[in-house]
């Protein structure tokens, strides 16, 4: 479903190159969830960038559904991201001057879908994370694990085929953390595919698969299907 | 996705209450003034043009360009060209009017009155408004008068007095044969149609239009006894109505041929051309009266108004971008749930659109509340047209979107182009390269600003210039009395006013208030054209002036006084002023003295040259002083200078008002300050200086508003830096210095693009005076120290406020 082939990432500002992602090759299958770890600056926020669409690689190749997009203009990729992927950051993301159900439309906005099924839709993702009460709130009004949920509404309000999810729970307590994990993996066992990065090697052990990182080189990229339970046992 | 945007837009305007309102206000002061501006050049662009069919209207005018002087233009021409331009011209109606000075009178009300005696078909020319009776007939019987609105509710108190009489008294001392100096008629007129009052964008005089077929009226008398040969009058207006721009093209070429077949006497003169002219082109004609438009202000008042509109644009596009970064999320957000960067662009302009749409709405009201002062203060009657006038909506909308696409554009673009996984990762960034334009744009804003201030001063320095030198002349408490009797008992009995302190004779040319040219002899015997001036005795000391060399005029020499008779054979003494000194060829003041010279090419008679005056002209800043000649004519001396005293003012002037009706006077007496008209010579530059002074108010109060929000946002950007240095052990003392500095950079750089643009510029405007100041190095630090002053005073709160912060609380801030 996804592949990645030789990828690289190189920052290049005036005077300094940093060398993000460097042969990186994964495969990711359809309805997998994934979890991706690794040190702060490993390039895990890269790659999970260039999964999502949000950025391209320096070379190499990605076929996301078939296509190979390494080499997408921006808004090749603008039409490929709406059609396949959502998203969930660490700090929720949620635009200020929107309340929680228009935050959550914003997913259906770009992807062109009728406004009374827009209504359908959001009051539908917005009971999935039981915030169906706090439609009308504004992102200010909630607690964090509440907007990381709406966050997760958001994400799965276009019924995406990837969810890219980045330290989901990194601002989040335990309980709150436990909740959107739940959550997480519901939507995976309902069929999306679920990439997730994350400092936490509990959560990742809910994965069903956990990739390690380290200064851009995927350390277990040999083994495509070791089991999460033997990942965390070393 | 509208909906979406716009509760964006409101709520993000509405959390923003400062910034949106800064934004805002800014644009809707810029925006009132530039549309105050357009109304006031539509309203100069659009003289006459409410004439039905303005086109086809033409004016028969003439030009003469005198050896030596510059172009002279008239808007008369000879009376007794209207019939043969009827026979020889029959596609085109001609019509005439006759200005004139009249008494009016009907029961207690009486007043002087320029009234115009017209022919009958001018209204097959002019499609008056009629207000009360019918225009067709409505001059064709003599006696008969059609009023303005106006001036019937003035002497009949209606609108309405149809068939009533109207009285009037005249002086049939119009120069027309047979007119007689002497006789003073009263004729009584009936009223036969009331128009409406003409608006103020027009340069044609209407207010008491009478029956030219009246038997007094000077065309009847043109008519009845055509000049011929013999001489020529100048008074009458000739208007053509034509089928089509090719009639008046045909009319045009046919002139010279036509004048020559007439053999017109006035047009055998070399120097005189006649000019055929479209009655819309009249206001902005070259160089015709003072009060009539000029095509220069037009051209200023638009680079003002962009100028504005630049600076309010610069403040919204800074205050955008400056607050871009708070967007940064929602840009990152829509982008990464499939926003394309046009839905971007399409979302942040329609959002400028926005704040544009209510600095629009607020702009329309300031101006419609601020028209009745600029009316005034133009003496116009400007309308604001909202309702009734598709192109001023039309242009209204235009700018909005104009200002909106402009100003919202860079803000776009720069925000839609946010990369999503730059933004996303929740660090605070700047735009890049959006902080190097702000301050180019900030540069750009003062210097605008400063390049005003530099014009403001400099007119404001040359107005009080002109006023002192034309008051050089000793004007102070001197009224004017026209049309008096110079001859008689009347002014000897007005010096023996307690409270009067001295009276002289003139004509209207030293005063400024008529143009008399003559020809004289030079030093090689050829003869020049120069300005003859005649005045009374004890004039030239009147005014406070003294001769540098000579004597004045003095009725201890009888020889002084030109003869009255012109076959005498001595023509009087003449004194010249230090121009007409040079351009007749002497070498100094003193030479001339004594030498002999002549007024009259065709005898040669001498007058002897006893006296040299200083230069002096009422106008004397704008044009040079020209060579003048001064000579003493009591035929050609109709206006008396009285000179009061100040604390005795109100009974002198009675006294001579009563004096003037005891001496028997048809005629109320006219009578005015010379200071007035002295103001009102300069009223052009004043009205500029005030111009120039409120829309430097106006880039102020803009540059002020861009500056608070700049600043705010600023220290806001750099409350983290700030924590960081106080961290490191900044003082408060630093840290203000920092922000100051900050501000007060763009603006000392944008000293360096103002001042050789206002050099330049004002230089240039300069050089249209013959006298005028030095652009001194003041003129140019003095803006720019207010400036630097203005936006250090703006600043220092905020940077306080920044300054006050404990580092902790900075350091925790994002």
């Amino acid at each position: 479903m996804l592949k990645l082939e030789h990828l690289t990432k190189i920052y290049r500002t005036t005077d300094v190159e940093t060398l993000a992602l460097d042969d990186v090759c994964l495969t990711i299958k359809r309805g997998e969830f994934l979890a991706i770890m690794g040190p702060s600056g490993c390039g895990k926020s890269t790659l999970l960038n260039i999964l999502g669409l949000v950025d391209s690689p320096t070379s190499g190749a990605y076929w996301f559904l078939g296509t190979d997009v390494a080499r997408c203009s921006e808004d090749e990729l603008t039409l490929h991201r709406r059609a396949g992927v959502g998203f969930v950051f660490q700090s929720f993301n949620l635009i200020d001057d929107l309340n929680v159900e228009e935050n959550v439309e914003v997913a259906l906005i770009y992807r062109h879908v009728p406004s009374d099924e827009r209504r359908r839709r959001v009051a539908a993702a917005l009971d999935k994370v039981g915030l169906a009460h706090r439609a009308r709130h504004m992102p200010q009004q909630l607690s964090g694990g509440q907007q990381q949920r709406v966050a997760v509404a958001r994400a799965l309000v276009s019924a995406p085929k990837i969810i890219l999810a980045d330290e989901p729970t990194g601002n989040l307590d335990t309980a709150n953390g436990d909740a959107v994990m739940d959550m997480l993996r519901g939507i995976n066992a309902s069929g999306t595919t679920l990439i997730m990065v994350t400092h936490s090697e509990s959560y990742a052990a809910r994965a069903d698969r956990v990739v390690r990182m380290l200064d851009g080189h995927l350390m277990d990229d040999a083994s495509e299907e070791i089991p999460a339970t033997h990942a965390i046992g070393l | 996705m509208f909906r979406n945007y716009l509760i964006t837009a409101l709520r993000n305007l509405v959390r923003n209450r400062l910034y949106a309102s800064i934004s805002i206000c800014g644009l809707a002061i810029g925006l009132a003034a530039v549309f105050l501006i357009a109304l006031f050049v539509r309203d100069d662009l659009s003289y006459d043009r409410f004439f039905p069919d303005y086109r086809n209207i033409y004016l028969l005018g003439m030009e003469a360009s005198l050896p030596g002087r510059a172009r002279l233009y008239r808007d008369s021409t000879p009376a007794e060209l209207a019939p043969l331009l009827r026979a020889d011209f029959p596609s085109a109606v001609v019509a005439r009017i006759w200005p004139q000075s009249v008494v009016v009178r009907h029961g207690d009300i009486e007043n002087n009155e320029r009234v115009q005696w017209a022919d009958a078909n001018i209204f097959d020319i002019f499609k008056f408004k009629v207000v009360a009776g019918t225009l067709a007939n409505a001059l064709t019987e003599p006696n008969s008068v059609v009023l303005t609105r106006e001036m019937a509710r003035k002497y009949f108190g209606t609108a309405d007095p149809i068939g009533e009489a109207l009285e009037l008294g005249f002086g049939a001392d119009d120069g027309t044969p047979g007119s007689d100096r002497k006789a003073f008629k009263k004729r009584l007129f009936s009223v036969t149609a009331v128009i409406e009052d003409l608006p103020s964008d027009t340069e044609m005089e209407v207010d008491i239009l009478l029956a030219g077929v009246t038997a007094d009226s000077p065309i009847a008398r043109i008519d009845a006894n055509p000049p011929g040969q013999d001489g020529f009058t100048i008074d009458s207006l000739t208007y053509l109505k034509v089928p089509g721009s090719a009639t008046a093209r045909e009319i045009r070429n046919g002139l010279p041929a036509f004048l020559k077949r007439h053999k017109s006497r006035l047009f055998a003169l070399p120097y005189l051309t006649p000019l055929l002219r479209p009655i819309a082109s009249l206001h902005l004609a070259p160089g015709v009266a003072p009060s009539r438009g000029h095509i220069q202000t037009i051209y200023a008042m638009v680079a003002l108004g962009a100028l504005i509109l630049l600076a309010a644009g610069i403040n919204f596009v800074n205050l955008m971008t400056a607050r871009a970064t708070r967007r940064a999320v929602e840009v990152g957000v829509r982008k990464t749930n499939g926003a394309a960067r046009r839905h971007l662009i399409a979302q942040f302009m329609g959002e400028a659109m926005v704040y544009v749409a209510i600095a629009v709405a607020i702009a329309t009201v300031l101006a419609w509340v601020l028209l009745p002062s600029l009316n005034s203060f133009l003496d116009r009657t400007i309308e604001l047209g909202l309702l009734t006038d598709i192109r001023s909506v039309g242009f209204l909308l235009g700018i909005s979107v104009l200002v909106g696409v402009l100003a919202g554009a860079y803000p776009a673009l720069a925000l839609s182009a946010f990369h999503p996984a730059t933004v996303l990762r929740a660090v605070t960034l700047q735009l890049s390269g959006a902080s190097l334009v702000r301050q180019c744009l900030v540069v750009l804003q003062f210097a605008l600003l400063i390049g005003l201030l530099i014009a403001t001063g400099v007119v404001y320095r040359q107005t009080h210039f002109a006023l002192t030198e034309a008051r050089r002349l000793d004007t102070d408490q001197v009224i004017l009395v026209t049309d008096a009797p110079c001859r008689g008992a009347f002014k000897d009995e007005v010096a023996d006013i307690p409270g009067v302190r001295g009276v002289a004779c003139s004509s209207g040319s030293p005063l400024g208030m008529a143009v008399s040219l003559g020809q004289v002899k030079a030093v090689d015997g050829s003869y020049i054209s120069l300005d003859t001036h005649s005045v009374g005795y004890g004039f030239l000391e009147f005014y406070g002036l003294k001769p540098l060399a000579g004597r004045f005029f003095s009725k201890d020499h009888p020889g002084d006084a030109m003869p009255e008779d012109p076959q005498a054979s001595t023509r009087g003494a003449v004194v010249l002023n230090e121009a007409a000194v040079r351009r007749l060829g002497f070498t100094s003041a003193a030479q001339a003295i004594g030498k002999s010279t002549s007024l009259d090419p065709q005898k040669g008679v001498a007058s002897e040259i006893i006296g040299v005056v200083p230069d002096f002209a009422l106008d004397a800043v704008q044009k040079a002083v020209p060579p003048i000649v001064y000579f003493v004519y009591p035929g050609l001396q109709d206006i008396i200078s009285v000179r009061i005293d100040g604390d005795r003012a109100p009974e002198a002037l009675a006294a001579i008002d009563r004096l003037w009706t005891q001496a028997g006077s048809p005629r109320p007496i006219t009578r005015s300050f010379l200071d007035q008209r002295v103001t009102a010579l300069y009223a052009d530059i004043v009205r500029q200086e005030t111009l120039l002074a409120v829309f430097s108010g106006v880039a102020l109060s803009i540059a002020i508003l861009g500056l608070i929000g700049m600043s705010a946002s600023m220290s806001e950007l750099r409350t983290k830096e700030i924590g960081v240095r106080k961290a490191m052990g900044a003082s408060r003392g630093d840290v203000v210095r920092l922000l100051l500095w900050q501000f007060a950079r763009p603006v000392v750089l944008a000293n360096l693009i103002a001042w050789p643009i206002g050099y330049c510029l004002m230089q240039q405007w300069l050089n249209g005076f013959a006298r005028h100041i030095a652009l001194g190095p003041w003129l140019f630090l003095t803006p720019s120290v207010a400036a630097i002053v203005i936006a250090t005073v703006t600043v220092w709160r905020q940077a306080l406020v920044v300054a006050n912060t404990r580092a902790v609380t900075a350091l925790r801030y994002e």
